[in-house]
């Protein structure tokens, strides 16, 4: 018996030891412990009302709460809310903190334009608003706006645990990295990180590990490693990564483990496997994929076990939507893609509440498409849709917040 | 022959269920394992540790006290649980079944935290040791959650000591 006892007493430690090595060998950085952000029930909508007229300083921001049941839109009081993006004939694009709290505005020059009285020189700054939690409205907090950290500031990403926000400034082709206060003070993280092309977009995984920024003119994805404690960003090595034609806008997978991005001047979509290291990027097999005409943003969907990736297709004016395989990152065509609505002109951006719930689509007929997507992929409009934007110019963006 | 293996079968049974007492407090202690499921985001595998506290009722029926913590991926949850435990027998092995119920505070590198339901079903067995010392050699749950307003379903394992004191 007291052999038996002994042996007994030796196992436990053992038996511990082997599962904390096991526990070790499969813990890292990867997965989620509790679900957060993209998969909590959408609140607000945002959408940037660009300038295609020649009015100058008139880009806005509209803010909109999401009714959690219908998907319906109802304007913030005080919508829209003006910025301090100079110029006009463009747009801007902005972020919002993951988690509701504040909208991260670039003040640049808006695009500029042909003529003379509508170039106007970037203010070079961030404006930061915080967000009603019960309406919406926006209010700009103190300090701001801050300094952008470069010249000519195009476009906003918060990251997905809202310590940081990244901006892009194609005035200087730089991209600059800021932590935010609680108060949502912009404090630089780091080194301004220079590229050799004029950054568009910035994309960053779930976890908050990379980012990666497309250049517009160019054929080419810049990544960098985002440093855990501050934000400051690290060129990934063998960065930047080429794509087939010019990209656009893209997404991370909701695993991190896939780079989805619109591969505009070639009419594809681009899949690209993501070091789980290193954040370099590699197309996977099948790779690139036929869209429609001049493909814009890609988002990642997901309705029950089955995760998909839709496209907006601008000349085409409708919506690609694929499967999407989580292990091999292939896409496949839906039955009945692409779709597209009555009132679409040029469906310029798009954002999904990534449960699978709603999606939103901004075309330039001042409409906001509301639309959800069933288990084999169909997509259909929502009671309501489409929305109107109130006469104001032209939506170009639109991001949800949870 | 039928009675002689009725009173075989009665000598095993009362062996394995023991008239050894039942303590009145179990104490447990121990690591704790949990395979997270984040409702389509990346699972992650995270380390913690587990603490309950069981008043039995009787020999069969106790109420338990149960709390944990896990670890992961910058984020950590902690588990507040109440509920029965039904003792299947006070042998040498003792199998073990729960149904308990609490709260589940969650926190996501400072940005994200909330309190939600939880809830864990499952079971383990204990291996006596000495008389007041058990090894808890597994307890499995069913570890539900509700973050979001959706429920998550992840995998919790346990090992451990058990004190034991008092006497029924």
């Amino acid at each position: 018996m007291k052999r038996q006892r002994m042996m007994v007493l030796l196992a436990f430690p053992l038996l511990l030891a082997v599962a904390a090595v096991i526990g070790c060998g499969t813990l890292g950085v990867d997965g989620f412990l509790i679900p957060v952000g993209s998969q909590s029930q959408v609140k607000f909508a945002f959408v940037v009302n660009g300038n295609p007229e020649s009015d100058r300083n008139s880009v806005t921001v509209s803010a909109y709460t999401v009714n959690s049941s219908t998907g319906a839109l109802t304007a913030a009081p005080g919508s829209p809310f003006g910025t301090d993006v100079s110029g006009c004939c463009g747009t801007v694009f902005i972020d919002a903190d993951p988690t509701s709290r504040f909208v991260y505005v670039p003040n640049g020059g808006g695009g500029g334009g042909e003529k003379p009285e509508q170039q106007q020189p970037s203010p070079d700054t961030v404006s930061v608003f915080s967000v009603d939690q019960s309406t919406g409205a926006l209010t700009e907090v103190s300090g701001s706006p801050f300094s952008s950290g470069g010249s000519d500031p195009f476009s906003a990403k918060a990251d997905p645990s809202g310590r940081f926000v990244f901006v892009a400034n194609r005035g200087d082709d730089t991209v600059a990295a800021f932590s935010v206060g609680s108060n949502g003070t912009l404090t630089p993280a780091g080194t301004v990180q220079s590229i050799t092309a004029e950054p568009y977009q910035m994309m960053t995984d779930p976890q908050s590990r990379f980012l990666y920024v497309t250049a517009g003119g160019g054929a080419t994805i810049w990544g960098f490693s985002i440093n855990s404690s501050s934000g400051a960003l690290t060129p990934i090595p063998g960065s930047p990564f080429f794509v087939p034609c010019e990209s656009r806008s893209g997404t991370v997978d909701f695993a991190g483990h896939f780079l989805v991005v619109a591969v505009r001047s070639c009419d594809e979509v681009a899949v690209y496997t993501i070091d789980q290291t290193t954040g370099a990027l590699s197309q996977v097999n099948g790779s690139p994929f036929p869209t429609g005409d001049r493909p814009f943003h890609v988002v990642e969907v997901a309705n029950g076990d089955q995760t998909f990736v839709a496209v907006n297709n601008l000349d085409d004016a409708n919506i690609s939507v694929f499967t999407f395989n989580t292990s091999t990152g292939a896409l496949a065509a839906v039955s009945g893609s692409p779709f597209t609505f009555n009132n679409f002109q040029w469906p310029h951006y798009m954002a999904a509440d990534t449960a699978g719930q709603f999606g939103y689509i901004v075309d330039f007929s001042n409409t906001i498409t509301g639309v959800t997507i069933s288990a084999n992929g169909t997509v259909t409009q929502i009671t309501g849709s489409p929305f109107t934007t109130g006469g104001l110019s032209t939506p170009t963006q639109i991001v949800l917040s949870h | 022959m039928n009675r002689t293996l009725l009173v075989t079968a009665l000598v095993v049974l009362s062996a394995a269920t023991t008239l050894a007492q039942t303590p009145k407090v179990d104490v447990f202690g121990g690591y704790s394992f949990v395979h997270s499921d984040p409702n389509g985001l990346e699972p992650g595998n995270a380390h913690g540790w587990e603490a309950s506290l069981a008043y039995n009722w009787n020999s069969w029926l106790g109420l338990k006290a149960d709390f944990d913590g896990h670890y992961c991926c910058d984020q950590s949850m902690y588990n507040f649980l109440f509920g029965p435990q039904i003792n299947l027998g006070h042998g040498k092995l003792t199998p073990y079944l729960e149904g308990l119920v609490g709260a589940s505070h969650g926190n996501s590198a400072g940005t994200f935290s909330d309190t939600v339901l939880g809830f864990a079903v499952g079971g383990g067995a204990d291996w006596k040791l000495t008389h007041r010392l058990s090894w808890r050699v597994a307890q499995a749950d069913l570890l539900g959650t509700r973050y979001n307003d959706v429920t998550q379903k992840n995998f919790r394992f346990s090992t451990g000591l058990v004190f034991h004191f008092g006497k029924r």
